[in-house]
Protein backbone atom coordinates (compact mmCIF):
# COMPACT_ATOMS: atom_id res chain seq x y z
CA UNK A 1 0.00 0.00 0.00
CA UNK A 2 1.40 3.44 -0.85
CA UNK A 3 1.04 6.37 1.52
CA UNK A 4 -1.89 7.88 -0.37
CA UNK A 5 -3.86 4.65 -0.04
CA UNK A 6 -3.04 4.43 3.67
CA UNK A 7 -4.19 8.00 4.23
CA UNK A 8 -7.43 7.40 2.33
CA UNK A 9 -8.16 4.06 4.03
CA UNK A 10 -9.15 5.70 7.33
CA UNK A 11 -6.58 3.63 9.25
CA UNK A 12 -4.72 6.68 10.51
CA UNK A 13 -7.87 8.03 12.13
CA UNK A 14 -8.36 4.72 13.92
CA UNK A 15 -4.68 4.75 14.89
CA UNK A 16 -5.05 8.11 16.65
CA UNK A 17 -8.15 6.84 18.46
CA UNK A 18 -6.33 3.68 19.53
CA UNK A 19 -8.92 1.51 17.73
CA UNK A 20 -6.53 -0.64 15.68
CA UNK A 21 -5.12 -4.02 16.75
CA UNK A 22 -1.70 -3.88 18.50
CA UNK A 23 -0.04 -5.27 15.34
CA UNK A 24 -1.62 -2.60 13.14
CA UNK A 25 -0.65 0.08 15.66
CA UNK A 26 2.97 -1.10 15.56
CA UNK A 27 2.98 -1.08 11.79
CA UNK A 28 1.92 2.55 11.69
CA UNK A 29 4.37 3.44 14.48
CA UNK A 30 7.08 2.29 12.08
CA UNK A 31 5.63 3.79 8.90
CA UNK A 32 5.26 7.28 10.36
CA UNK A 33 8.98 7.44 11.07
CA UNK A 34 9.96 6.52 7.50
CA UNK A 35 7.17 8.53 5.83
CA UNK A 36 7.00 12.19 6.94
CA UNK A 37 3.79 12.76 4.95
CA UNK A 38 2.03 10.07 7.03
CA UNK A 39 3.37 11.62 10.19
CA UNK A 40 2.07 15.05 9.13
CA UNK A 41 -1.35 13.54 8.45
CA UNK A 42 -1.39 11.83 11.86
CA UNK A 43 -0.58 15.13 13.57
CA UNK A 44 -3.49 16.82 11.77
CA UNK A 45 -5.83 14.03 12.85
CA UNK A 46 -4.60 14.39 16.43
CA UNK A 47 -5.51 18.08 16.27
CA UNK A 48 -9.03 17.16 15.19
CA UNK A 49 -9.44 14.59 17.98
CA UNK A 50 -8.13 17.09 20.52
CA UNK A 51 -10.77 19.51 19.28
CA UNK A 52 -13.38 16.79 19.62
CA UNK A 53 -12.32 16.12 23.22
CA UNK A 54 -12.29 19.88 23.86
CA UNK A 55 -15.82 20.18 22.56
CA UNK A 56 -16.86 17.76 25.32
CA UNK A 57 -14.88 19.56 28.02
CA UNK A 58 -16.42 19.96 31.47
CA UNK A 59 -14.78 21.98 34.21
CA UNK A 60 -14.28 19.79 37.31
CA UNK A 61 -15.18 21.14 40.76
CA UNK A 62 -12.68 23.61 42.21
CA UNK A 63 -11.81 21.53 45.32
CA UNK A 64 -10.55 18.60 43.22
CA UNK A 65 -7.38 20.48 42.32
CA UNK A 66 -6.12 20.64 45.92
CA UNK A 67 -7.18 17.04 46.53
CA UNK A 68 -5.09 15.91 43.58
CA UNK A 69 -2.11 18.08 44.51
CA UNK A 70 -2.03 16.36 47.93
CA UNK A 71 -1.65 12.98 46.23
CA UNK A 72 1.33 13.96 44.06
CA UNK A 73 4.99 14.14 44.92
CA UNK A 74 6.64 17.32 43.77
CA UNK A 75 10.36 17.33 43.19
CA UNK A 76 12.47 20.31 44.15
CA UNK A 77 15.41 19.38 42.00
CA UNK A 78 15.38 20.05 38.27
CA UNK A 79 18.53 18.27 37.14
CA UNK A 80 17.75 14.68 36.14
CA UNK A 81 21.33 13.74 35.40
CA UNK A 82 22.71 14.52 38.83
CA UNK A 83 19.86 12.53 40.35
CA UNK A 84 20.99 9.43 38.49
CA UNK A 85 24.62 9.92 39.48
CA UNK A 86 23.64 10.47 43.12
CA UNK A 87 21.69 7.25 43.30
CA UNK A 88 24.88 5.38 42.44
CA UNK A 89 26.97 7.19 45.03
CA UNK A 90 24.52 6.57 47.86
CA UNK A 91 25.82 3.05 48.34
CA UNK A 92 29.45 4.05 48.87
CA UNK A 93 29.58 5.50 52.41
CA UNK A 94 27.91 2.36 53.80
CA UNK A 95 30.68 0.12 52.49
CA UNK A 96 33.30 2.46 53.85
CA UNK A 97 31.77 2.68 57.27
CA UNK A 98 31.26 -1.06 57.47
CA UNK A 99 34.85 -1.79 56.47
CA UNK A 100 36.32 0.74 58.87
CA UNK A 101 34.09 -0.28 61.79
CA UNK A 102 34.88 -3.94 61.23
CA UNK A 103 38.63 -3.32 61.08
CA UNK A 104 38.70 -1.08 64.17
CA UNK A 105 36.55 -3.42 66.25
CA UNK A 106 38.81 -6.34 65.43
CA UNK A 107 41.91 -4.36 66.43
CA UNK A 108 40.39 -3.66 69.85
CA UNK A 109 39.14 -7.15 70.61
CA UNK A 110 42.19 -9.08 69.39
CA UNK A 111 45.12 -6.93 70.47
CA UNK A 112 47.54 -9.54 69.20
CA UNK A 113 46.22 -9.34 65.69
CA UNK A 114 46.77 -5.60 65.45
CA UNK A 115 49.37 -5.71 62.78
CA UNK A 116 47.44 -8.18 60.66
CA UNK A 117 44.20 -6.23 60.87
CA UNK A 118 45.96 -2.93 60.21
CA UNK A 119 47.14 -4.54 57.02
CA UNK A 120 43.60 -5.72 56.26
CA UNK A 121 42.38 -2.22 56.92
CA UNK A 122 44.78 -0.74 54.42
CA UNK A 123 43.75 -3.43 51.93
CA UNK A 124 40.14 -2.39 52.49
CA UNK A 125 41.17 1.19 51.84
CA UNK A 126 42.79 0.18 48.58
CA UNK A 127 39.66 -1.73 47.59
CA UNK A 128 37.60 1.25 48.61
CA UNK A 129 39.51 3.65 46.38
CA UNK A 130 39.23 1.12 43.54
CA UNK A 131 35.47 1.06 44.09
CA UNK A 132 35.38 4.84 44.21
CA UNK A 133 37.23 4.92 40.92
CA UNK A 134 34.76 2.49 39.45
CA UNK A 135 31.94 4.65 40.73
CA UNK A 136 33.36 7.64 38.91
CA UNK A 137 33.74 5.68 35.70
CA UNK A 138 30.13 4.46 35.98
CA UNK A 139 28.88 7.94 36.74
CA UNK A 140 30.67 9.25 33.67
CA UNK A 141 29.20 6.48 31.57
CA UNK A 142 25.72 7.34 32.78
CA UNK A 143 26.39 10.96 31.89
CA UNK A 144 27.69 10.00 28.47
CA UNK A 145 24.77 7.67 27.72
CA UNK A 146 22.25 10.24 28.91
CA UNK A 147 23.96 12.77 26.66
CA UNK A 148 23.88 10.41 23.70
CA UNK A 149 20.25 9.51 24.19
CA UNK A 150 19.38 13.21 24.47
CA UNK A 151 21.17 13.86 21.17
CA UNK A 152 19.25 11.05 19.47
CA UNK A 153 15.95 12.19 20.98
CA UNK A 154 16.68 15.74 19.84
CA UNK A 155 17.42 14.65 16.30
CA UNK A 156 14.35 12.44 16.14
CA UNK A 157 12.14 15.29 17.35
CA UNK A 158 13.59 17.58 14.67
CA UNK A 159 13.31 14.91 11.96
CA UNK A 160 9.67 14.11 12.84
CA UNK A 161 8.49 17.69 12.43
CA UNK A 162 6.84 17.96 8.99
CA UNK A 163 7.98 21.56 8.57
CA UNK A 164 11.63 20.50 8.68
CA UNK A 165 12.87 19.60 5.24
CA UNK A 166 15.47 16.84 5.07
CA UNK A 167 18.37 17.45 2.66
CA UNK A 168 21.11 14.88 2.16
CA UNK A 169 24.51 16.25 1.14
CA UNK A 170 26.45 13.56 -0.79
CA UNK A 171 30.24 13.26 -0.65
CA UNK A 172 32.36 14.96 -3.31
CA UNK A 173 35.57 13.78 -5.08
CA UNK A 174 37.76 14.43 -2.02
CA UNK A 175 35.80 11.82 0.02
CA UNK A 176 32.96 10.16 -1.96
CA UNK A 177 31.83 8.02 1.02
CA UNK A 178 31.12 11.02 3.20
CA UNK A 179 27.66 12.49 3.61
CA UNK A 180 25.73 14.78 5.92
CA UNK A 181 22.04 15.37 6.56
CA UNK A 182 20.53 18.83 6.97
CA UNK A 183 17.10 19.51 8.48
CA UNK A 184 15.93 22.91 7.37
CA UNK A 185 12.78 24.74 8.34
CA UNK A 186 11.99 26.77 5.24
CA UNK A 187 9.63 29.06 7.16
CA UNK A 188 11.70 29.95 10.20
CA UNK A 189 15.15 29.29 8.74
CA UNK A 190 16.16 26.95 11.61
CA UNK A 191 18.95 24.63 10.45
CA UNK A 192 20.20 21.39 12.04
CA UNK A 193 22.88 18.98 10.94
CA UNK A 194 23.65 15.31 11.44
CA UNK A 195 27.40 15.08 10.88
CA UNK A 196 28.09 11.48 11.92
CA UNK A 197 29.06 10.38 8.39
CA UNK A 198 31.81 12.95 7.89
CA UNK A 199 35.39 11.62 8.26
CA UNK A 200 36.91 12.39 11.68
CA UNK A 201 38.67 15.77 11.57
CA UNK A 202 42.22 16.10 12.95
CA UNK A 203 42.55 18.00 16.24
CA UNK A 204 43.56 21.26 14.54
CA UNK A 205 40.67 21.22 12.06
CA UNK A 206 36.91 21.55 12.13
CA UNK A 207 34.05 21.29 9.64
CA UNK A 208 32.14 24.41 8.68
CA UNK A 209 28.64 24.60 7.16
CA UNK A 210 27.76 26.98 4.36
CA UNK A 211 24.47 27.87 2.73
CA UNK A 212 24.43 29.00 -0.88
CA UNK A 213 22.22 32.08 -1.23
CA UNK A 214 22.03 33.86 -4.59
CA UNK A 215 25.05 31.88 -5.72
CA UNK A 216 27.21 33.07 -2.79
CA UNK A 217 28.32 31.07 0.29
CA UNK A 218 26.95 32.25 3.65
CA UNK A 219 28.62 31.05 6.88
CA UNK A 220 26.27 28.91 9.05
CA UNK A 221 28.90 28.24 11.71
CA UNK A 222 31.40 25.55 12.57
CA UNK A 223 30.12 22.04 13.37
CA UNK A 224 30.67 20.82 16.94
CA UNK A 225 33.36 18.15 17.29
CA UNK A 226 31.66 16.70 20.38
CA UNK A 227 28.22 15.95 18.96
CA UNK A 228 26.86 14.21 15.87
CA UNK A 229 23.81 16.44 15.83
CA UNK A 230 23.97 20.24 16.08
CA UNK A 231 21.83 23.31 15.71
CA UNK A 232 23.37 25.73 13.20
CA UNK A 233 22.73 29.39 12.35
CA UNK A 234 19.39 30.43 10.79
CA UNK A 235 19.19 30.90 7.05
CA UNK A 236 16.35 31.71 4.68
CA UNK A 237 16.23 31.33 0.89
CA UNK A 238 19.14 28.89 0.65
CA UNK A 239 19.44 27.02 -2.65
CA UNK A 240 22.14 24.57 -1.50
CA UNK A 241 24.25 23.56 1.51
CA UNK A 242 27.95 22.63 1.58
CA UNK A 243 30.57 21.63 4.16
CA UNK A 244 34.29 22.41 4.08
CA UNK A 245 37.12 21.37 6.41
CA UNK A 246 38.70 24.49 7.92
CA UNK A 247 41.17 25.40 10.69
CA UNK A 248 39.61 25.32 14.21
CA UNK A 249 37.05 28.09 14.59
CA UNK A 250 36.33 28.26 10.86
CA UNK A 251 37.00 30.94 8.25
CA UNK A 252 35.01 33.88 6.86
CA UNK A 253 34.92 32.30 3.38
CA UNK A 254 35.11 28.64 2.36
CA UNK A 255 38.28 26.86 1.21
CA UNK A 256 37.00 25.41 -2.06
CA UNK A 257 39.76 22.76 -2.20
CA UNK A 258 38.47 21.32 1.09
CA UNK A 259 34.84 20.94 0.01
CA UNK A 260 33.62 17.60 1.40
CA UNK A 261 29.88 17.40 0.76
CA UNK A 262 27.33 19.51 -1.07
CA UNK A 263 23.66 19.20 -1.95
CA UNK A 264 20.87 21.31 -3.48
CA UNK A 265 17.57 22.07 -1.74
CA UNK B 1 -13.19 28.01 26.24
CA UNK B 2 -11.72 24.60 25.63
CA UNK B 3 -8.21 23.72 26.66
CA UNK B 4 -6.97 23.68 23.10
CA UNK B 5 -8.16 27.14 22.22
CA UNK B 6 -6.62 28.39 25.44
CA UNK B 7 -3.43 26.65 24.49
CA UNK B 8 -3.47 28.23 21.06
CA UNK B 9 -4.16 31.67 22.52
CA UNK B 10 -1.11 31.43 24.70
CA UNK B 11 0.85 30.46 21.64
CA UNK B 12 4.48 29.67 22.15
CA UNK B 13 4.56 31.02 25.67
CA UNK B 14 4.36 27.59 27.20
CA UNK B 15 4.46 24.92 24.55
CA UNK B 16 4.47 21.17 24.98
CA UNK B 17 8.25 21.01 24.85
CA UNK B 18 8.65 23.24 27.88
CA UNK B 19 5.84 21.48 29.67
CA UNK B 20 7.61 18.20 28.91
CA UNK B 21 10.77 19.42 30.67
CA UNK B 22 8.84 20.73 33.69
CA UNK B 23 6.92 17.46 33.92
CA UNK B 24 10.12 15.45 33.78
CA UNK B 25 11.25 17.50 36.75
CA UNK B 26 7.87 16.90 38.50
CA UNK B 27 7.63 20.57 39.35
CA UNK B 28 4.64 22.05 41.14
CA UNK B 29 4.46 24.60 38.34
CA UNK B 30 3.98 21.83 35.79
CA UNK B 31 1.04 20.44 37.77
CA UNK B 32 -0.63 23.84 38.05
CA UNK B 33 -0.34 24.33 34.30
CA UNK B 34 -1.43 20.81 33.52
CA UNK B 35 -4.48 20.99 35.75
CA UNK B 36 -5.61 24.48 34.75
CA UNK B 37 -5.34 23.77 31.03
CA UNK B 38 -6.16 20.11 30.59
CA UNK B 39 -8.45 19.04 33.41
CA UNK B 40 -11.70 20.17 31.68
CA UNK B 41 -10.94 18.11 28.57
CA UNK B 42 -9.89 15.09 30.65
CA UNK B 43 -12.92 15.42 32.89
CA UNK B 44 -15.13 15.66 29.80
CA UNK B 45 -13.81 12.36 28.51
CA UNK B 46 -14.15 10.73 31.96
CA UNK B 47 -17.71 11.94 32.42
CA UNK B 48 -18.70 10.83 28.94
CA UNK B 49 -17.67 7.30 29.84
CA UNK B 50 -18.78 7.07 33.48
CA UNK B 51 -21.90 9.32 33.48
CA UNK B 52 -21.70 9.73 37.24
CA UNK B 53 -20.25 12.67 39.13
CA UNK B 54 -18.86 10.92 42.18
CA UNK B 55 -17.23 8.22 40.14
CA UNK B 56 -15.85 10.80 37.69
CA UNK B 57 -14.33 12.82 40.53
CA UNK B 58 -12.52 9.74 41.83
CA UNK B 59 -11.38 8.83 38.33
CA UNK B 60 -9.97 12.31 37.69
CA UNK B 61 -7.82 12.01 40.80
CA UNK B 62 -6.61 8.54 39.87
CA UNK B 63 -5.84 9.68 36.34
CA UNK B 64 -3.76 12.65 37.45
CA UNK B 65 -1.78 10.42 39.79
CA UNK B 66 -1.27 8.00 36.87
CA UNK B 67 -0.12 10.76 34.49
CA UNK B 68 2.21 12.13 37.14
CA UNK B 69 3.78 8.83 38.15
CA UNK B 70 3.99 7.30 34.68
CA UNK B 71 5.24 10.33 32.87
CA UNK B 72 8.53 8.62 32.05
CA UNK B 73 6.67 6.18 29.82
CA UNK B 74 5.39 9.01 27.61
CA UNK B 75 7.18 9.01 24.27
CA UNK B 76 7.06 12.42 22.55
CA UNK B 77 7.79 10.84 19.18
CA UNK B 78 4.70 8.61 19.27
CA UNK B 79 2.03 11.08 20.22
CA UNK B 80 1.21 14.54 21.39
CA UNK B 81 1.25 14.96 25.17
CA UNK B 82 -2.41 15.94 24.95
CA UNK B 83 -3.34 12.76 23.06
CA UNK B 84 -1.37 10.63 25.52
CA UNK B 85 -3.24 12.12 28.48
CA UNK B 86 -6.64 11.82 26.78
CA UNK B 87 -5.96 8.16 26.06
CA UNK B 88 -4.99 7.50 29.69
CA UNK B 89 -8.18 9.23 30.84
CA UNK B 90 -10.34 7.27 28.44
CA UNK B 91 -8.76 3.86 29.09
CA UNK B 92 -8.79 4.32 32.85
CA UNK B 93 -12.45 5.37 32.77
CA UNK B 94 -13.41 2.39 30.65
CA UNK B 95 -11.56 0.04 33.04
CA UNK B 96 -13.36 1.65 35.94
CA UNK B 97 -16.72 1.25 34.26
CA UNK B 98 -16.09 -2.41 33.56
CA UNK B 99 -15.09 -3.19 37.13
CA UNK B 100 -18.19 -1.34 38.34
CA UNK B 101 -20.60 -3.62 36.55
CA UNK B 102 -19.16 -6.65 38.32
CA UNK B 103 -22.01 -8.97 37.42
CA UNK B 104 -21.21 -8.49 33.75
CA UNK B 105 -17.48 -8.47 34.21
CA UNK B 106 -16.84 -11.44 31.99
CA UNK B 107 -19.14 -10.28 29.28
CA UNK B 108 -17.52 -7.45 27.39
CA UNK B 109 -20.49 -7.04 25.11
CA UNK B 110 -22.82 -6.50 28.06
CA UNK B 111 -20.44 -3.93 29.52
CA UNK B 112 -20.65 -2.05 26.33
CA UNK B 113 -24.42 -2.31 26.28
CA UNK B 114 -24.32 -0.77 29.73
CA UNK B 115 -22.37 2.16 28.33
CA UNK B 116 -24.76 2.42 25.44
CA UNK B 117 -27.79 2.57 27.70
CA UNK B 118 -26.18 5.46 29.49
CA UNK B 119 -25.67 6.97 26.05
CA UNK B 120 -23.87 10.14 25.26
CA UNK B 121 -25.65 13.44 25.20
CA UNK B 122 -22.81 15.92 25.18
CA UNK B 123 -25.13 18.88 24.63
CA UNK B 124 -26.21 18.70 28.27
CA UNK B 125 -22.75 19.22 29.59
CA UNK B 126 -20.99 21.57 27.26
CA UNK B 127 -22.77 24.83 27.99
CA UNK B 128 -20.62 27.84 27.37
CA UNK B 129 -17.97 25.94 25.52
CA UNK B 130 -16.98 27.63 22.29
CA UNK B 131 -16.12 24.49 20.43
CA UNK B 132 -19.56 23.04 21.01
CA UNK B 133 -20.59 24.27 17.56
CA UNK B 134 -18.03 21.97 16.02
CA UNK B 135 -19.97 18.81 16.78
CA UNK B 136 -23.07 20.25 15.14
CA UNK B 137 -21.34 19.89 11.83
CA UNK B 138 -21.25 16.13 12.18
CA UNK B 139 -24.07 13.85 11.10
CA UNK B 140 -25.60 11.74 13.86
CA UNK B 141 -24.25 8.53 12.29
CA UNK B 142 -20.73 9.99 12.28
CA UNK B 143 -20.98 11.12 15.91
CA UNK B 144 -22.08 7.65 17.00
CA UNK B 145 -19.10 5.96 15.35
CA UNK B 146 -16.61 8.37 16.88
CA UNK B 147 -18.22 8.12 20.31
CA UNK B 148 -18.14 4.33 20.21
CA UNK B 149 -14.50 4.24 19.21
CA UNK B 150 -13.20 7.19 21.14
CA UNK B 151 -15.22 7.39 24.32
CA UNK B 152 -16.25 3.81 24.73
CA UNK B 153 -13.14 2.00 23.58
CA UNK B 154 -14.78 -0.15 20.91
CA UNK B 155 -12.47 -1.65 18.28
CA UNK B 156 -13.47 -1.02 14.69
CA UNK B 157 -14.78 -4.59 14.38
CA UNK B 158 -16.92 -4.23 17.52
CA UNK B 159 -18.25 -0.91 16.25
CA UNK B 160 -19.17 -2.49 12.92
CA UNK B 161 -21.03 -5.28 14.73
CA UNK B 162 -22.72 -2.92 17.14
CA UNK B 163 -24.05 -0.69 14.37
CA UNK B 164 -24.57 -3.55 11.96
CA UNK B 165 -22.59 -1.89 9.17
CA UNK B 166 -19.60 -3.12 7.11
CA UNK B 167 -16.09 -2.51 8.41
CA UNK B 168 -15.32 -0.23 5.47
CA UNK B 169 -18.26 1.97 6.40
CA UNK B 170 -16.88 2.42 9.93
CA UNK B 171 -13.62 3.61 8.47
CA UNK B 172 -15.18 5.93 5.94
CA UNK B 173 -17.56 7.51 8.48
CA UNK B 174 -14.68 8.15 10.85
CA UNK B 175 -12.64 9.63 8.08
CA UNK B 176 -15.41 11.97 6.88
CA UNK B 177 -16.14 13.06 10.46
CA UNK B 178 -12.54 13.86 11.23
CA UNK B 179 -12.20 15.68 7.95
CA UNK B 180 -15.03 17.95 8.98
CA UNK B 181 -13.40 18.59 12.36
CA UNK B 182 -10.10 19.34 10.68
CA UNK B 183 -11.52 22.21 8.68
CA UNK B 184 -11.40 24.28 11.83
CA UNK B 185 -7.67 24.01 12.11
CA UNK B 186 -6.55 25.04 8.64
Amino acid sequence: MDTKEIIESGSLELYVMGALTPEEMKEIDGLRISHPELNAEIIRIEDAMIAYADSHAIKPKEELKEKIAEKLTFAVRLDMESEMVDSISIQMPGIYRYAAAAAIALIFVFGAGTFYYAHEYSQTNIQLSALQNEKMVLANQVKLLTGESNIIKGELAVAMKPENKKITLPGLAIHPDANAVIYWNTKTGSTYINSENLPVASSDKQYQLWAIVDGKPVDLGVISKDSTFSTMKHIENATAFAITLEPLGGKPSPTMEALYVMGGV
Amino acid sequence: MGALSKYLEQGKKYDEEQLFIELKARSRKAFEYLYDNYSPALYGVIFNVLRDEESSNDALQEIFVKIWNNFDSYDPVKSRLYTWMLNIARNHSIDRLRSRSTADRKDLKKDKDFVRQHGIQPEQFTDGIGLRKLIDHLEEEQKIVIDLLYFQGFTQVEAAEELNIPLGTVKSRVRIAIHKLRKYFV
